[in-house]
């Protein structure tokens, strides 16, 4: 029972993960890498103020919103004239730039969390057990409630968001921006705040990872999993609503999938023994996207369930 | 959302000892330790102390390598700086902070290191470069190249003993990948009129495939090509290894025979003709699947090259092609991807402005200072330093 329990909670994640960098890449055609930094700073402000002020989940999740959405300024605003390969190159500047923040601002001697060793560089920082609302966040059961609350609630915001003016105004800015300036309207403003959503909605998500695996560290931030959330909304497809939740269920699917191989032996939710000194499971499962980027830009470019052509 | 190695972290590369071929360890105050390469060696000194050598990052290894104690994760080995105290060789307290008698000297060796690990970097961002401008065409794949041929020179190599066999087989096989990708791919993509994301998307899918395929076959670990220490040629206050001369000789032979092709063979104009406008050159009647069929060979036997030199001098492992490839993007958007000749000059800036940084402020910057450089030169000049003003539907 365990088991379906984190598939589901693991599920909820990643696909308020790729419901929010849907509003970029679907939305707004932009590629970006930097998404794993702002979860992981969702991720880090949760595990810090929960740590240090004892706050519960919903005040210290909604911390590490307000962080994302502020420090998601560092992408927007320098960023805000770019398409396209130099967009990505800004993206993955910020990435760096934040994953050798979490990487590096720590010190010894300190208590993780303390304003000399705000990270705990890469040993990372153990989570305390949150509550919402008087439920203990150790219970799955509770855990999976507050993911499907989480999904539920980004889901309708986002919904609501991009079928306004304002979707539209970002579906236009994506197929033709200069035509949109020549109307008259401030695209850079709505590409800050698309931008901004989007930074929120995947902090919250990174704030359940915390929450649910109560462990974090750079590896969160690292660029192969910014390449990883990518990839899921690209095979999802993207530019409409249920790409993201699609991309999601493939996720877990290949994930699970290639667990029960018959090569494989581990139980689910172990490691797999390792071959040459690498973890097998984690390795196929990355080359299985890899295949399916390549074979999905030649035979479905907008993804399995996407609408526009992000490719 | 774990498994993949940590990476590795730079900090005070350029540190060396007075004499460059006694052999010799000492700890910076910060879990830092100075030692000399290769890996293998290292790896052998602490595995006698039960240590388990991924809680170790190699940090630079030129001549002396630096080495990074992580943090222990939990359930991970630690190893005590303390067992290093008594470790062989050491013949004293060496700290962050260098002796007198050489530290003059070492902001002009920074420098000299930082020129020369600059000449693969504009290797790769040359290769990165002849297939973007004539191709259109993001190819991130070359990282895979990049981390694939060591692996299989060094397996030929093992296998057959000689190296003059395993070095051209090596270059051979990232070439013939490079070429692969575009037969099976990027032409397909391209006769169907996809649009750039689709070819970045695409190249991104084969790099995960090749990075995995490697990690599958040969395993995570860090190795080197070279067999024991590198040989050291002092000059002066000055100092040179064999991987650094081979470097600078290999590269500047490389440009010299590219500008040359460039500009005195029939096909280097060809080339820059389609750089400038691939249509015009398909309507013109020229076969442009010819031309890009040479580019993205072109571009993997470059990057194989780029490969092997950096596998020589500081060794290789799976994740270390993407943080390369995407450097060399750097190199090549500051030196701009309009010209030829800007990947190699941005390669070389850029280089040297990391190993300024790593000297006179300190290494963890490093890639602050890549990503500020290259986020000052992108408001600045879009195009890069050696590029036309374009118009504005033009540019990306």
């Amino acid at each position: 029972m365990n088991y379906w329990f984190h598939l589901a909670i693991y599920f909820t994640i990643f696909a308020t993960v790729a419901i929010s960098l849907n509003i970029v890449t679907g939305y707004c055609g932009l590629f970006t890498l930097a998404h794993a930094a702002y979860f992981a700073i969702g991720s880090y402000t949760f595990a810090i103020a929960s740590a240090n002020w004892g706050w519960s989940f919903l005040p210290a999740a909604g911390l590490g919103v307000v962080v994302a959405v502020i420090l998601s300024l560092a992408l927007s605003v320098p960023s805000w004239r770019f398409r396209g390969d130099n967009f990505l190159l800004m993206s993955l500047a910020v990435q760096a730039m934040l994953a050798g923040i979490f990487q590096n601002w720590w010190s010894t001697g300190s208590t993780p969390g303390s304003w000399t060793n705000l990270t705990n560089g890469a040993s990372g920082m153990s989570v305390r057990a949150s509550e919402v609302f008087g439920l203990s966040l150790r219970e799955p059961g509770h855990l999976l409630l507050l993911g499907i609350g989480i999904l539920l609630v980004c889901a309708f915001i986002t919904r609501v968001l991009l079928s306004s003016p304002f979707g539209r105004l970002l579906v236009c800015m994506r197929d033709d921006e200069l035509a949109l300036r020549g109307l008259g309207k401030n695209v850079r403003l709505a590409r800050v705040q698309a931008l901004a959503i989007a930074s929120g909605i995947v902090a919250l998500a990174g704030a359940l990872y915390a929450a649910y695996a109560r462990f974090v560290d750079p590896q969160v931030a690292s660029l192969d999993q910014s390449i990883l959330m990518l990839a899921v909304v690209l095979i999802g497809g993207t530019g409409n609503f249920r790409g993201p939740l699609v991309g999601a269920v493939c996720l877990i699917a290949i994930e699970e999938g290639i667990r029960f191989l018959p090569f494989i032996e581990a139980g689910a939710g172990t490691t797999a023994r390792v071959i040459g000194g690498g973890d097998v499971v984690a390795s196929l499962r990355i080359m299985a996207y890899g295949l399916l980027l390549v074979l999905l830009m030649h035979f479905r470019p907008q993804g399995i369930a996407g609408r526009y052509r992000t490719a | 959302m774990s498994g993949v190695r940590r990476r590795v972290q730079s900090r005070c590369p350029g540190v060396r000892a007075p004499s460059p071929n006694s052999y010799r360890s000492g700890i910076c105050n910060d879990g830092f330790v100075l030692f000399q390469p290769p890996h293998a060696l290292f790896q052998q000194h602490f595995s006698r102390r039960g240590c388990h050598p991924p809680c170790i990052s190699v940090v630079s290894a030129r001549p002396y390598a630096i080495f990074q104690f992580l943090p222990s994760a939990p359930g991970r080995d630690t190893l005590s700086c303390d067992s290093l105290h008594r470790g062989p060789g050491r013949p004293g307290h060496a700290g962050c902070a260098p002796d007198a008698d050489w530290v003059d000297m070492q902001g002009l060796q920074a420098i000299l290191d930082g020129v020369i690990a600059g000449m693969p970097v504009a290797l790769l961002a040359l290769a990165f470069t002849i297939v973007y401008m004539p191709a259109r065409v993001f190819f991130v794949a070359l990282g895979g190249i990049y981390v694939a041929v060591p692996y299989i020179t060094k397996a030929v190599a093992d296998q057959t003993g000689w190296w003059a066999l395993a070095v051209p087989a090596g270059l051979l096989c990232g070439s013939f990948i490079a070429a692969l990708c575009e037969l099976l791919n990027h032409r397909l993509l391209a006769l169907r009129g996809a649009s750039p994301g689709a070819h970045l998307v695409s190249s991104l899918g084969i790099y995960m495939v090749l990075v995995q395929a490697v990690a599958l076959i040969w395993g995570n670990d860090t190795q080197v090509l070279r067999q024991g220490l590198d040989h050291v040629f002092p000059m002066g206050p000055l100092s040179l290894a064999t991987s650094q001369v081979i470097s600078m000789a290999v590269s500047c032979t490389t440009f010299i025979l590219f500008w040359i092709w460039l500009r005195a063979t029939t096909t280097g104009p060809k080339m820059r003709a389609m750089a400038d406008n691939p249509r015009e050159l398909a309507i013109r009647g020229f076969n442009i699947h010819r031309l890009r069929l040479l580019a993205f060979a072109f571009a993997g036997l470059l990057a194989s090259g780029a490969a092997l030199l950096t596998a020589r001098d500081v060794g290789f492992d799976p994740n270390c092609g993407l943080p390369a490839l995407l450097l060399a993007v750097v190199a090549s958007i500051i030196g701009g991807r309009g010209s030829f000749a800007g990947p190699i000059v941005g390669g070389l800036i850029l280089a040297l402005a990391r190993s300024a940084t790593a000297w006179f402020l300190a290494a963890q910057w490093t890639e602050a200072a890549t990503f500020a450089l290259l986020v000052g030169i992108l408001y600045v000049r879009p195009n890069g330093l050696f590029a036309a003003r374009g118009r504005l539907e033009a540019t990306a």
